[in-house]
């Protein structure tokens, strides 16, 4: 099996326990550092960013210290595996995913954004970052414009295409429209319901097209320095080959570029691991935990993958000629 | 001629033959019916390719056969010392003097020939080859990894893949590059790659089963066949060799001095560096050079089947990991130089310079910089075609490996 | 009696030399002409037969030089790098470290490093024509109508060395003529030839990283010119072999007795 399979298995299986857990009763806390998402009724767990933005907006001590809790297990569950969180869990990761897979299915090629483009996008997720902090304090302490602020509760989530996507993609309608309350409450949802709209499109064009603007991502590659998993790279072994960064959902060319420091754990990088599965070459990219390889790429594996290392091309194509003495 | 010397040899595995004809036809006798099996029942398309940048897939796709030009005949460079300038290097002359006068057959039946722009002597052979036939160019970026590079490169390979299209389609009813097509031929030639592989894993025994000239001759006997003929040869050569290697078959000890070649391809029938360094009591092990290691080893790696997606495979594959010194900055190769020497067990680097291959001669102060905090001893070699230094060069080889051995010798008392 | 021999069958000449455990017991020199292999069995047998020895007192013959693989009389060969590396242990003047060899012949000139145990350490040899080696004097002395034993003397009478800037000998010969007709004396031309060509190995020295003390060998070393320019070009003392043409031919015969351990 490889490691493509396996994350599906897993990024499936997270995807219906997280959204129907609650129907058995399930509760896994309100810090989970992945789009668990609150507006789902049957979920088993709540995504942190939620949780972080209701408890900030109380202005209340009992509310820092219960968020302050939160972020304490929050943190744990990010310094253990990263943000493998977001390639093997989210399920707005396993929603594009699919589309991605129906992409493939039909053959169509995927687009990928300028260098340029991107770097000039990377802010993106800062901007979502700043919007779930600091509104919150402004609704929490309205010392000017009380009545938006009161209408800006969770401002990220009210943005946050997984408020949208994933209640709808569960049969779930009520929350996928302009909520009419007030002036601001329409331009909130409104604008949720664009980035929706341009993330189902776009994930069915580009590889996880959201992936690099989330704020939780953004938040979970914080801790990349002191978590236990890592993407190793032995700069020597590695021959250019630029198959890292085709195949990187991310697009990270720092991956194929890096000469120096074995450790290419990027902030953008999902652990999906692919990379590392289509290495061709032995032990130049490895995934580790606690210092310990976890997988490794190979040569063989790489070839057997391709399934070429064994039989013969069959003739196909036009491709024939005599056999030859 | 080489391949006498070679036939010669008893303890040849059964398998090289094959290759050893293969050149055989294509240089001394039977063109014709090389030419016949390289066109195969329904007369394809063939076309010429010159550089390792070429992508071969995209003419297997579109159902043609690419035959790889880059000449090393010294009798064929003594034509083009004529007409291209003076210190033009011997490569780029045997190739205009192939194509001007017709020695041979495989230049005459190109169809097309595509010339990529690596080095500055490439850059014009299309010019010149331009009179004698059609010649698409190939711009090859020479900085890498930029991103408007790999937008360019892959913008060539669009163009490139049209004109494919153009010569091998028929009339009225358009045929282009299938998504397939594309498919089976990048999975044809990763066989290839595949079992290149093999062989250069082969090769890291500590006592070699096969020497390198016979090696070399094999990996350069690609450019004159077809792609899943080759492979199968190439096979059933490996299961050969590991037999071989299983049973104790050494052509050599395990005190022999490794040896890498490394510098200016080597091409056949230019022979005279691998035969006097393996005559000489060496083994070449393995080499970094465009007619060897770095022409067969990178494979193509795509996660889907789309067009796009391939295209995207290729281009990164011609460009990326090749570590032509026309390419600049090219610290690329001195990692790769590196890791070959730990993998391979190198006790010495031969640099072959061609004479005018500037580029590689300005690359070999680097390589010697390296080597030296590597200790590992670096000979420069610059040489030609021509056959008449071969004894001012078998001094200098000889006292090289004697070096090598002395310091073998001491290491093994230490 | 336990004899060895060694044979250096070079481009110009035919160097034999036998020895014993620890002395030259005689040697010959001739030129090399056109059949390797019988001039240097013909010289062999000559040598023997003055030196009153019989074939079976010599253990051992070592053959090196570009003739190397056509002498039949020698049980194994070497390249000259090696046998110029190990003859300096007998050529070298006593109370010299000798770390670089630089030697010059009539085909090519090689500059050889080596360390305190005599084992080659780097070698450089010039390219594939006359440039740096004993023919560019021999071409340009020609010219001169010098011979070649008075040039040595001749130009340590130069007063004002004239530039020769030319390294190939054939471009050099124009220069030389053209030097001529401008009216230069004859002496300050060899003077500057001399320093043309200790220019030129002295590059392939610092190329060679190489170290002091250095010998010169090759017939070259004779010439007491080109070890003074060696000197002014290298800013050291050099220290020219005892016997400096047969250095390879000894070499060959230390090798073919193993002697290497006695010096």
């Amino acid at each position: 099996m490889t490691v493509s399979q396996i994350r599906w298995i897993t990024l499936t299986v997270s995807f219906f326990v997280l959204s129907f857990g609650g129907l058995a009763a399930l509760s896994l806390g309100n810090f989970l550092p992945t789009f668990s998402c609150f507006y789902v009724e049957s979920r088993s767990g709540t995504c942190f960013l939620w949780v972080l933005q209701h408890l900030l907006d109380h202005g209340y001590w009992e509310a820092y210290k219960s968020l302050g809790k939160y972020l304490l297990y929050f943190s744990l569950l990010v310094i253990v595996i990263g943000r493998a969180w977001c390639g093997w869990i989210c399920p707005l990761g396993f929603f594009q995913d699919v589309l991605d897979l129906i992409r493939r299915k039909l053959h169509l090629g995927y687009i990928s954004f300028p260098e340029e483009l991107r770097a000039q996008l990377s802010c993106v997720k800062w901007i979502f970052l700043f919007i779930a902090l600091l509104i919150p304090l402004w609704v929490s302490f309205p010392f000017f414009g009380k009545s938006i602020a009161m209408d800006l509760r969770q401002p990220f989530c009210q943005l946050c295409p997984g408020k949208y996507i994933l209640p709808f993609i569960l049969g779930d309608t009520v929350d996928v429209a302009v909520n009419f309350k007030s002036t601001t409450t329409i331009i909130m949802s409104v604008l949720g319901l664009i980035f929706s709209g341009v993330v189902i499109f776009g994930a069915l064009l580009k590889r996880r097209f959201w992936c690099p603007y989330c704020p939780m991502g953004l938040f979970l590659s914080f801790y990349k320095k002191i978590s236990f998993i890592k993407l190793k790279k032995d700069c020597q072994k590695c021959t250019m080959c630029g198959i890292c960064y085709n195949v990187c959902p991310m697009e990270i060319k720092d991956l194929l570029t890096e000469r120096k420091n074995e450790d290419v754990t990027f902030t953008d990088c999902t652990l999906c691991l692919r990379c590392v599965e289509y290495c061709p070459e032995d032990e130049t990219l490895r995934a580790t935990f606690f210092g310990r390889t976890i997988y490794k790429s190979s040569s063989k594996g790489f070839f057997s993958r391709q399934h070429i290392t064994s039989g013969f091309p069959e003739e196909k194509h036009q491709v024939v000629s005599e056999p030859y003495q | 001629m080489m391949l006498a010397e070679l036939d010669n040899n008893s303890n040849l595995p059964a398998g090289i033959y094959y290759f050893i004809n293969i050149m055989r036809d294509a240089f001394v006798k039977n063109q014709v019916r090389r030419y016949r099996q390289l066109q195969g029942r329904d007369n394809r398309k063939i076309i010429g390719t010159y550089c390792i940048t070429v992508p071969e897939e995209l003419i297997y796709a579109a159902g043609a056969i690419p035959v790889r030009l880059c000449g090393g005949s010294y009798e064929a460079s003594c034509i083009g010392d004529e007409l291209v300038p003076r210190d033009t290097c011997p490569v780029v002359k045997a190739s205009v003097g192939f194509t001007s006068l017709n020695p041979i057959s495989l230049y005459q039946m190109c169809d097309a020939v595509i010339v990529s722009t690596t080095c500055d002597a490439k850059r014009k052979l299309g010019e010149e080859l331009s009179n004698y036939t059609e010649v698409w160019m190939l711009e090859v970026p020479h900085i890498k990894d930029t991103d408007g590079s790999r937008r360019q490169w892959i913008q060539q390979l669009y163009t490139l893949k049209k004109n494919i299209e153009k010569l091998t389609g028929r009339k009225f009813i358009g045929r282009r590059i299938r998504r397939k097509a594309l498919e089976d031929s990048i999975g044809i030639i990763n066989r290839a790659r595949y079992q290149a592989r093999r062989l250069y894993e082969i090769r890291k025994s500590p006592a070699p089963v096969i020497l390198g000239r016979e090696a070399m001759l094999a990996i350069n006997a690609y450019s004159y066949d077809i792609a899943f003929e080759w492979t199968r040869a190439m096979s059933e050569l490996n299961d050969e060799l590991e037999a071989l290697y299983h049973k104790g078959q050494f052509v050599c000890s395990e005190y022999t001095p490794r040896i890498l070649i490394a510098g200016s391809p080597m091409i056949f029938p230019n022979w005279k560096i691998p035969s006097l360094i393996e005559e000489m009591g060496a083994v070449i092990v393995t080499d970094e050079t465009c007619m060897g290691n770095r022409y067969l080893y990178d494979p193509i790696g795509t996660t889907e089947k789309s067009v796009k997606d391939m295209m995207v495979g290729i281009a990164a594959r011609y460009l990326m990991p090749c570590v032509c010194p026309s390419f600049t900055p090219n610290e690329d190769r001195l990692y790769r130089l590196l890791q070959m020497a730990e993998e391979f067990n190198i006790d010495g680097i031969i640099y072959h310079v061609l004479k005018g291959c500037v580029v590689y001669d300005f690359e070999l102060i680097r390589v010697e910089k390296i080597m030296k905090e590597k200790n590992i001893p670096v000979l420069r070699i610059e040489t030609d075609y021509n056959p008449e230094d071969i004894e001012q060069l078998r001094t200098r080889i000889e006292a090289f490996i004697e070096i090598i051995n002395s310091k073998k010798r001491k290491m093994k008392e230490a | 009696m336990k004899c060895y021999a060694g044979i250096d069958a070079g481009s110009t000449y035919i160097k034999v030399a036998v020895i014993n455990d620890s002395t030259l017991m005689g040697y010959k020199i001739a030129p090399t002409g056109i059949d390797c292999r019988k001039k240097s069995r013909e010289m062999f047998d000559e040598l023997l037969s003055d030196l009153s020895l019989s074939p079976s007192d010599i253990i051992a013959i070592t053959s090196t030089g570009y003739g190397r693989r056509l002498i039949d009389i020698s049980n194994e060969t070497v390249s000259e790098i090696m046998a110029h590396a190990i003859g300096a242990i007998w050529t070298a003047p006593e109370g010299s470290k000798i770390r670089t060899i630089i030697d010059i012949g009539g085909q090519d000139s090689k500059v050889i490093v080596i360390d305190e145990k005599w084992e080659t350490k780097n070698f450089i040899m010039n390219d594939k024509c006359a440039a740096g080696t004993g023919r560019f004097i021999e071409v340009l002395s020609r010219v001169l109508e010098v011979n070649v034993e008075q040039i040595g003397p001749f130009s340590l009478q130069a007063k004002t060395p004239c530039q020769i800037n030319s390294t190939c000998a054939v471009f050099a010969e124009s220069e030389v003529i053209s030097l001529l007709a401008r009216g230069k004396d004859r002496k300050d031309i060899i003077a500057g030839i001399h320093r043309s060509l200790a220019k030129r190995i002295s590059g392939m020295a610092r190329k060679a990283s190489f170290e002091p003390d250095l010998l010169l060998t090759g017939g070259v070393a004779l010439n007491p010119g080109l070890v003074a320019a060696f000197e002014d070009e290298l800013m050291m003392d050099i220290y020219v072999a005892r016997k400096p043409q047969l250095n390879g031919a000894i070499g060959a015969a230390i090798i073919a007795g193993n002697l290497r351990g006695k010096s």
